[in-house]
């Protein structure tokens, strides 16, 4: 074999090489901005806060969120998850102010702005209720892919839903998720990731 | 210089195959045909298989039981079960958080979470998991190959990152002893908790959690034994601050809270001690007139079909409270 000819396969290599490289990155996403394909978990809302201002989705762009669905008529999983989200904040500290919490109710029917503004004066009064029409809400739980459903009891009823705290990044797009039974050292963790990566998160 | 045309050959083709396969390429099983999102669940009766509709949801007909082992259950499954060390460990805590795929981040269906075991004497009642400790694997299917989004990162604990040293050793021996001490102290608090007979039944320590401000639902718990021959069902009471009572039964499946009322009251089985505790079983106080406080003894009645009405006084414990009484310290009875 020639100088050549070794030369000719080299350079048809290189190329071949090239384009796999190329064409590997594209398939991949690589070239896409940063993480390449996003959650379809989070979206546009609009939802009364306790205090009954009008709150959107673009409202809380710039900052970080953890975002909890429930209602004030829940005996266990929703006091139990507003007083971990309590201590959670308590233990940040002044980072508790670099992000937002939400607790959106899904009982539209019972839950009023007065009623979530006593509930979670309860646990921490940085804690953002979000109340809706049932329209509103129907929005927002379709929009977070949350699941929820009336359960009749004999004289009135209650409401299964989904105990997972959604963390979305600066940009509204989900981060990760909290789950119910993970302990109050990993949620914490969770929390502290989420803001440690909330200025990558705000760049794209 | 004289390299034969083969070798070149060779090595564009080792390349070629590398930078066509993403890193974290698994290769599918035969039944991966379709492109439905799979998961394999791990649980302690092994591996799960569960397929995945367009929707997130299961798709029917397409889950498996035992479909295999699970390589990481036993070490997962073993620090579920071993009590932690004494001393700090060496290697860094932890935790793995998956990214996945779009697809697959549907709350409640994709993500496996330690799930209760069906309790005894529940009557089937949807998807109870039976695993102890579950984790997840997901299998990059066809999907995630081509996006390159599932991707694993390690965040590594602030307090896992400290290297073994004394200090941290001793406070942590502090630490327990302290936790022993308070123990010691309350021990004889919890243990004032009040038992209550009827008939044949034996009520333990009922309790209570606080309730934020404006609730109007609030929890009572307690452990119900029957001690007799014949089989009672609790089906309501009274409670002081409440208007009603309902006997209801709650569970976290797959991160959705579910709760219903039991219509029928709950079953105390002979020779049977029924727990009502949060996550699972509990008296439930309806249109509560004024909210539960920490220290609070609350008055009530506990009806049931046998043995007929019991006056209880309901401890009012924390807001976060798991577990009174008796079975606070962990002790048998």
């Amino acid at each position: 074999m020639s100088m050549r000819s070794f030369l000719t396969t080299a350079a048809a290599a290189a190329v071949v090489i090239a384009a796999m490289t190329g064409l590997t990155l594209y398939f991949t996403g690589a070239f896409n901005s940063g993480t390449g394909y996003r959650s379809l978990v989070g979206g546009h809302f609009v939802m009364s806060t306790q205090d009954g201002r009008q709150l959107t989705d673009l409202d809380l762009k710039g900052k970080p969120f953890a975002i909890f669905f429930g209602f004030t008529q829940c005996p266990d999983v929703c006091p139990t998850t507003m007083l971990e989200v309590a201590n959670i904040m308590n233990k940040l500290g002044p980072d508790a102010d670099k992000m937002k919490f939400l607790f959106v109710s899904v009982d539209p029917e019972r839950d009023t702005p007065a009623i979530l503004k006593q509930y979670l004066a309860s646990f921490d009064e940085r804690i953002i209720g979000l109340v809706g029409t049932p329209e509103q809400t129907a929005n927002i739980v379709r929009a977070y892919r949350v699941y929820f459903a009336k359960v009749p009891t004999k004289e009135s009823y209650t409401i299964n839903h989904t105990a997972t705290v959604f963390l979305m990044d600066a940009t509204g797009h989900l981060a990760k998720t909290i789950s119910f039974s993970e302990d109050e050292k990993t949620k914490l963790a969770k929390i502290r990731g989420l803001l440690r990566d909330a200025p990558l998160a705000s760049t794209h | 210089m004289k390299i034969p045309a083969w070798r070149i050959w060779c090595l564009v083709i080792a390349i070629a195959v590398r930078a066509f396969v993403p890193s974290g390429y698994m290769l599918a099983s035969p039944d991966e045909t379709s492109s439905l999102p799979h998961i394999v669940i791990c649980t302690a009766n092994g591996a799960k298989q569960v397929k995945l509709d367009g929707d997130g949801q299961q798709a029917p007909g397409h889950s498996k039981g035992d479909s295999g082992v699970c390589p990481f259950s036993t070490p997962s499954m073993a620090s579920v079960l071993l009590p932690p060390p004494m001393l700090p460990p060496k290697q860094p805590v932890r935790s793995w958080q998956v990214w996945t795929t779009p697809t697959s981040i549907i709350p409640g269906h994709t993500h496996a979470w330690l799930a209760r075991a069906p309790r005894r004497r529940a009557p089937p009642r949807g998807p109870h998991t039976t695993a102890a400790f579950a984790h997840l694997h997901l299998h990059a299917g066809p999907l995630a190959r081509q996006s390159g989004a599932s991707r694993q990162r390690i965040t590594t604990s602030r307090h896992g990152t400290h290297p073994m040293n004394t200090t941290v050793a001793v406070r942590r021996t502090l630490s327990f002893c302290v936790a022993l001490c308070a123990l010691a102290f309350l021990t004889p608090v919890l243990a004032q908790a009040q038992d209550y007979t009827v008939g044949a039944l034996k009520i333990s320590a009922p309790w209570a959690r606080a309730t934020p401000a404006g609730a109007q639902v609030a929890g009572g718990f307690m452990t119900i034994e029957n001690t007799g021959k014949e089989s009672d069902v609790l089906v309501g009471g009274t409670f002081t601050r409440s208007g009603r009572v309902e006997i209801h039964e709650m569970a976290v499946v797959n991160d959705i809270m579910k709760m219903h009322e039991l219509p029928n009251g709950l079953e105390i089985k002979p020779g049977e001690k029924v727990t009502l505790k949060p996550g699972s079983y509990h008296v439930m106080f309806m249109e509560l007139k004024q909210p539960l406080q920490q220290g609070d003894t609350v008055d009530g009645t506990l009806v049931f079909k046998k043995a007929g009405t019991v006056k209880v006084s309901y401890k009012v414990g924390t807001m976060g409270m798991k577990m009174q009484g008796h079975g606070a310290h962990g002790g048998k009875h």
